[in-house]
């Protein structure tokens, strides 16, 4: 045992992101889970239609074929901010940052556009056990997407200020583990509830 | 793709794609997306039919996404990603088929019709 205090140890120590980003995988596997159950509670209830309306009724294929779209362009110009990583050149990244932001916005837009319409014409979560279903699965990946948006704001404003940094790196590698599972969670609530409801 | 061994980052110890990987990735689910699409507005196959194709388009896309934009191999230094995504997917098959066969089993041993519920 070597008696000199290690006084420098906090300053010389690397920042090490892999087990945040390990870590985050886990959490995104628990996401999975999570929206596993409400897939299930859809799979039973989406007949139940207490004499209301069922998804064929309701649902637009080419609204949601935009939305999917949207959605998908997004998950691809993220990749295009994590690929700028190691250019040194943060605007790029905070440039396709931005992009996907937008892209995400506009998502979730049209998304609460759909819900308003549907809630104006009567057709709520309290209408019948399939729409609540309906609403509980669609607005939790929806919820997801808002707060990976809030985060977004927060990760331009760390890179515009930190640059880019085995931090920021790191932050900015969750964000795009969190995004791009979020675009595979819609490409199955785009087939499973979307459509298969239109068959 | 697999001749080449991942680059895992000094910083955050992930791997990355290249723009080619992202490109093919992109065009691929977009493709697929389409299909499935055409194939549910057009009405080109049996209920059944239609059912089965719509749910096998997912799950490719799922795997493409998981390639070229998740970017999960087997490759040793990222085993217990794979591990884990493995864990979690028993998980999910666990709770949506055990959830369907114990749900259909109710409907019919009770004599209920789902479908006017």
């Amino acid at each position: 045992m070597s008696a000199t205090p290690m006084v420098n140890d906090h300053h010389t120590h690397h920042f090490d992101g892999s087990k945040n980003v390990f870590g985050f995988w886990i959490y995104i596997m628990t996401d999975c889970i999570l929206f596993a159950t409400l897939f299930a509670v859809y799979a039973v209830l989406h007949s139940h239609t207490y004499g209301g309306p069922h998804g064929k009724d309701l649902f637009s294929l080419p609204f949601v074929l935009t939305e999917t779209m949207i959605l998908l362009t997004s998950s691809f110009t993220y990749g295009l901010a994590m690929l700028a990583r190691n250019t040194g050149n943060k605007n790029i990244i905070i440039g396709w940052l931005w992009f996907t932001f937008f892209l995400g916005l506009s998502f979730i837009s049209m998304e609460i556009y759909e819900f308003h319409a549907m809630y104006v014409e009567g057709n709520t979560w309290a209408t019948s056990a399939f729409l609540s279903s309906f609403f509980t699965l669609v607005s939790t990946h929806g919820l997801h997407v808002s707060m990976g948006l809030i985060w977004m704001l927060t990760l331009i404003y760390q890179i515009n200020k930190h640059g880019i940094t085995p931090v920021t790196k790191t932050k900015l590698t969750c964000l795009g583990l969190f995004w791009h599972f979020l675009d595979i969670v819609w490409i199955f609530v785009f087939s499973v509830v979307y459509l298969m409801g239109a068959i | 793709m697999a001749k080449h061994e991942p680059e895992f980052d000094v910083d955050t110890g992930a791997t990355y794609g290249t723009h080619k990987s992202y490109a093919t990735g992109f065009i691929l689910s977009i493709i697929l997306t389409l299909t499935s699409f055409y194939l549910v507005s057009t009405g080109a196959f049996s209920t059944l039919h239609l059912y089965i194709a719509v749910g096998v388009l997912a799950l490719i896309q799922l795997f493409v996404q998981l390639v070229f934009f998740l970017h999960l191999s087997t490759h040793s230094k990222a085993s217990w990603n794979l591990l884990s995504f493995l864990f979690a997917l028993l998980m999910v098959l666990i709770f949506v088929l055990g959830t369907l066969w114990i749900m259909y089993n109710l409907y019919v041993n009770m004599g209920m019709n789902a479908m006017s519920m």
